[in-house]
Parts: structure tokens; sequence; C-alpha cells
């Protein structure tokens, strides 16, 4: 016999069950959806830049720095010749580095070159009892900007303070090409073109 | 009515199959809430990586007719019969200087130092420098991208062609 009780019992109660169930994953859904939401990005592509380097700026910074400069007669690297640029023949050396890069390496002021020092320093009053941070920059070369020139080469160029949004001063601006660090000499090269079409 | 009452043990499984499932979906959101959700941090080194890696290869393809321009001029006074062994000598030479200088992740370098390159000259002087199976790499966490090509710088005794 067929316990008709029963069964009515069991699908009332699958009935309510299986509405329930699908109520359920209907919330399911939706807070998962929602959990699980993932925010789209909020840089812009350019912001890739970053991260690297512009790779023709250090391509002509790479040979620029393994070429052969000759200084008085004798042949050197230019990335020799630029870690003796705080010495003794510093300026004849910047002079020589600087007129290598206009010849084969500028294309007529297309790319820049910049080699400079950096220094941070900390300056106390004990008058007001306060303090200061900066950092003192002394650019020996700023190519096409300026030339070298003796009258202020391997003086100090400017003093900022840790205030200041920008440590290169305007005229001579940072170059936003590819840089290489020489003992305490930084070498800049902002480079649009390879080969200078002549 | 007692027979409904009596027949209520048969609902409990079916009662306890709701509650494992409500239990399930709870173990699942505390997943989800878990994650994490800020694509910017997830998506950086693969930004990143992409871009290092196109850098990597703008700068081998510049760097080839660099060196290429700078032998020519090492060699100008070379007679055409000792041109091309002249050049050869150079652009390793000068080549080997650049990746002195730091290491680089290609094998472009190295391929030049190996001499795995062609140097082929047509009727009209002109030069086809061909260094085949470059590649260029990038490392950014756990994320590595690979670039290969080939570079091929066209020359004559006097200047670059075309890169």
């Amino acid at each position: 016999m067929i316990n008709k009780k029963g069964q009515l019992d069991q699908i009332i109660t699958s009935i309510i069950i299986v509405v329930a169930a699908v109520f359920i994953s209907g919330v399911f859904v939706v807070i998962s959806s929602n959990i699980a939401q993932i925010s789209g990005v909020s840089y812009k592509s350019s912001d890739a830049s970053v991260y690297t380097n512009n790779g023709v700026s250090k391509a002509v910074l790479d040979v620029f720095l393994a070429d052969d400069v000759v200084v008085k007669g004798k042949s050197m690297k230019v990335s020799e010749a630029v870690n003796s640029f705080s010495g003794v023949d510093g300026l004849d050396n910047a002079v020589a580095v600087e007129n290598l890069f206009k010849e084969r390496y500028s294309c007529n002021g297309a790319n820049s070159l910049g080699i400079s020092k950096h220094k941070s320093f900390v300056k106390s009053d004990s008058k007001t009892d306060s303090s200061s941070s900066g950092v003192n920059i002394n650019r020996y070369i700023d190519y096409p900007s300026r030339n070298v020139n003796s009258d202020n080469f391997g003086v100090a160029q400017t003093i900022y303070d840790g205030s200041s949004s920008s440590i290169y001063p305007v005229s001579f601006g940072k170059l936003s090409g590819a840089s290489f660090e020489l003992s305490d000499i930084t070498v800049e090269v902002l480079a649009q073109e390879t080969i200078c079409v002549h | 009515m007692r027979s409904l009452i009596s027949s209520r043990r048969g609902h409990i499984p079916t009662i306890l199959l709701f509650l494992e499932g409500l239990v399930l979906m709870t173990v699942v959101w505390f997943a989800f809430l878990s994650q994490e959700h800020n694509l910017d941090k997830l998506s950086m080194p693969l930004i990143k990586g992409s871009a290092e890696v196109s850098s990597l290869d703008k700068y081998v393809n510049s760097v080839a007719p660099l060196l290429v321009q700078q032998s020519i001029g090492d060699v100008a006074s070379a007679s055409s019969d000792n041109f091309e062994s002249e050049f050869r000598k150079s652009f390793e030479k000068r080549a080997a200087a650049v990746d002195a200088l730091e290491m680089k992740e290609t094998n472009f370098f190295g391929l030049i130092r190996s001499n795995s390159y062609i140097l082929v000259k047509d009727n009209s002087g002109v030069y086809t420098l061909t260094v085949k199976d470059v590649f260029v790499k990038s490392e950014v966490e756990k994320n590595s991208f690979v670039r290969n090509f080939y570079v091929v710088v066209r020359f004559d005794s006097k200047r670059v062609l075309s890169a």
C-alpha cells in the first residue's frame, strides 16, 4: 500500500526546499558578484613608462660611454674620462667629451647630454635650532643648453632645500631618457635619433 | 496529525542538505573576500614586464646600427679587400665594449662575440648584417617575458642605409 500521507508530506517539504534553494542560489550569485567585483585599473597606459627607460636613449648612452675620446693626445674610454671630471684634468676631459658628443651623437642638438654630480647635505641653524636638508648639484655638462666653460667648471651650481619638488634647476632640467651611474657622477642622455643624417 | 508528526524524521536529510548548502555558500564567500581585488596591483607586474621587454627590443635595434656606423668609421681607410675583415674586428670590439658596461637580458652581444652573425655583400657593394635568433627577456616577480627577433642592418662602406 502506498502511504499517500507520507509521500504528500515529502512532496510538500521538497517543494519548499527547492524554492528556498533557488532563492538562496539567487542571493548567493548576487552577493558573490558584488564581493568578487574587481575594480578597473586606475592608471593610464602611459604610466608603464615609469618602469622603463627609453630604449633609444639607452642605446646612444651605452655606445657613447664605450666610445674612445682623445684628451691631450691620449685615447681613453668616455667612461674613464668622465670619472676624472672632478680631478685636475677635469675641464680638459669635459671639453673633449662634450665635443665628441656634439660631433657624433647629438644630431645637431636633437640629442641631449647631461653629466652631473649630486651630494646631499644637512644644514643646522643653532640660532633657530632648526635644520634643513637638500641636494648640492654640480652640473658639468648640459648640452645643448650650456657649453662647458672654465668659469664655473667644478664649482657647485645650485643648492636646493628638501621642500623643492624638483632638484634640477630650470635652465638645466632633468633629462628623461636614460642614465648611468659612474662612481658618484651621473651621465644622462635623451635621444630622439640614433643615426644622425648629415 | 499524528502521522504528520511521526513522519518528520524523513524531512531531516532534506533540511540538512539545505543547511549544508548554506555552509558551502558561506565558505565560498569567505574565499572571495580573502582575494586581492586591486587590479592595479595584480596587473602592474605584467605591464612592467611587457614594457621592459619592449624597451630592450628597441635598445637592441638601436644599438646595432650605431655599432655598425662606428665600425664603418673605424675602417674608413681600409681597402675594399680588407673592408669586411676589418669591419668584423671593429664591430666585435665595439660590441664587447658596450656589453662590458652592464649586464643586459639579451643574447645579442653574445652572438656577436661568438661570431654568430651573417655579413653578406651584394653586387652593388651594399652589405647586409643579419643576427638571427636574438632574444630579449624580462622577469618581474613570477612573470617572464621573452621576445625573439632578427636584427638586420644594411650599410655600405660609408654609412648605414637602413636598420
